[in-house]
């Protein structure tokens, strides 16, 4: 309703225009929210305490604290006194009836107990079984993995003892150096304009030629 | 430059607990802080330092994040000195506390036993009076007899500065002021 008339308000029609109430009065409805901050022309503006006279204030502090006293007590006066009313109701009618609802709702209420119950059975029962496949659908996927590790592992394994008689050992290391010594292996190179790999560093160009692409 | 201030004053006069006890031989133990907050109040309120424990500098200290410090007080609050040793530290960072002078201290511990009277006070309190006529046309409709009625009146529970006496009821209404100057020119 406020919404409306703050709308009609923008409208410069007033509330007027909506209810023939003259009593009616259009307020302004909305605040600024506390998270957008100050404004920028109030920025710099310091709030000016307000002094207040000791004798004024003391007076003030006294009448405030009366006040709060008191529509404390009345407040909980009231609600001791229709609590208590509505506790102890004479009416032996409306006892009965109340009565006879509040069985009608827990008849009610056991009803939907037991149909919730049934679905929840069902529903639980129907999750343990996708649980169960689900493990066992794990158990196998687990078991198919490290069948095929293994497999991977016992392949390496073979392989390398295929090539196992090519090892240096401490046996054959003299003959594998005297061998190494006797093969010399010179992996430079140089490259021509046109691209050609001359491998070794002292060869000629003339003895051998790559061409390597570009 | 000068300083130029921006924000709302403040009610507090002071410095904060780190920096009165940092520069303090044996972090002031055994002297005597006070609140300005709490001068309002006639009787002496003051706290004596029994124990001091560091706490860390915050991460990004500043003047909106004041270091804290954890200290143990023995305080005296209105005149009524507290029976266990209270322990400071969500406040301890406000700049609010003020040293008392070790020439001072003994005055101060003087004014200990001064503290307010225990006030007594009604239990039960006059209706307002359309309450009150609302009140007796039920009682009539009932047909009961007619008794003043009253309704207790609701007080901070455990609180040992007043005391309730059964007799005494609460008259609405202003009360009696505590300036009467303010009411020169108005019958109450």
């Amino acid at each position: 309703m406020l919404r409306v008339l703050n709308c009609l308000k923008g409208l410069q029609l007033g509330a007027e225009a909506l209810s023939p109430n003259p009593t009616l009065q259009t307020v302004r409805w909305r605040r600024k929210p506390r998270w957008i901050p100050k404004a920028r022309s109030k920025l710099f503006k310091i709030p000016e305490i307000p002094k207040i006279p000791k004798e004024e204030n003391d007076e003030l502090a006294r009448l405030f604290n009366n006040y709060r006293t008191q529509m404390k007590s009345i407040r909980r006066h009231f609600t001791y006194k229709y609590c208590t009313h509505m506790q102890k109701t004479e009416n032996l009618n409306q006892k009965l009836e109340e009565e006879a609802d509040l069985r009608r709702c827990i008849e009610l209420n056991d009803k939907w107990n037991v149909e919730v119950k049934k679905t929840r059975e069902a529903r639980i029962a129907a999750d343990i079984e996708k649980e169960v496949e689900l493990a066992e659908d794990r158990v196998l996927e687990r078991q198919r993995i490290n069948a095929e590790k293994l497999e991977e592992a016992e392949k390496l394994v073979r392989e390398q003892k295929a090539v196992a008689h090519t090892f240096i050992t401490s046996e054959n290391i003299d003959e594998a150096i005297d061998k190494a010594i006797s093969n010399e292996v010179d992996y430079n190179f140089s490259i021509d304009l046109e691209g050609n790999k001359y491998m070794g560093r002292t060869k000629s160009p003339d003895e051998e030629k790559i061409a390597v692409k570009q | 430059m000068p300083y130029k201030y921006i924000g709302r004053k403040t009610d507090f006069r002071g410095k904060t607990l780190w920096e009165i006890l940092g520069n303090l031989k044996n972090f002031g133990v055994g002297r005597i802080v006070t609140r300005s907050i709490q001068e309002r109040y006639p009787e002496p309120s003051f706290m004596k330092i029994v124990k001091v424990e560091a706490l860390p500098n915050p991460a990004e200290a500043g003047p909106d994040n004041l270091r804290k410090v954890r200290v143990f007080v023995e305080k005296t609050f209105r005149g009524v000195k507290q029976p266990k040793l209270i322990a400071l530290e969500s406040t301890s960072y406000k700049a609010d506390y003020q040293l008392v002078p070790k020439r001072e201290e003994e005055a101060y511990l003087k004014l200990q036993s001064v503290s307010a009277a225990v006030r007594v006070l009604p239990k039960y309190m006059a209706l307002p009076p359309l309450m009150r006529e609302v009140e007796m046309q039920e009682m009539n409709a009932k047909g009961k007899e007619f008794v003043e009625p009253k309704i207790e009146v609701v007080y901070k529970k455990n609180n040992s500065n007043y005391k309730i006496s059964e007799e005494m009821i609460l008259a609405y209404g202003l009360g009696k002021p505590v300036t009467p100057s303010l009411y020169k020119d108005v019958e109450l």
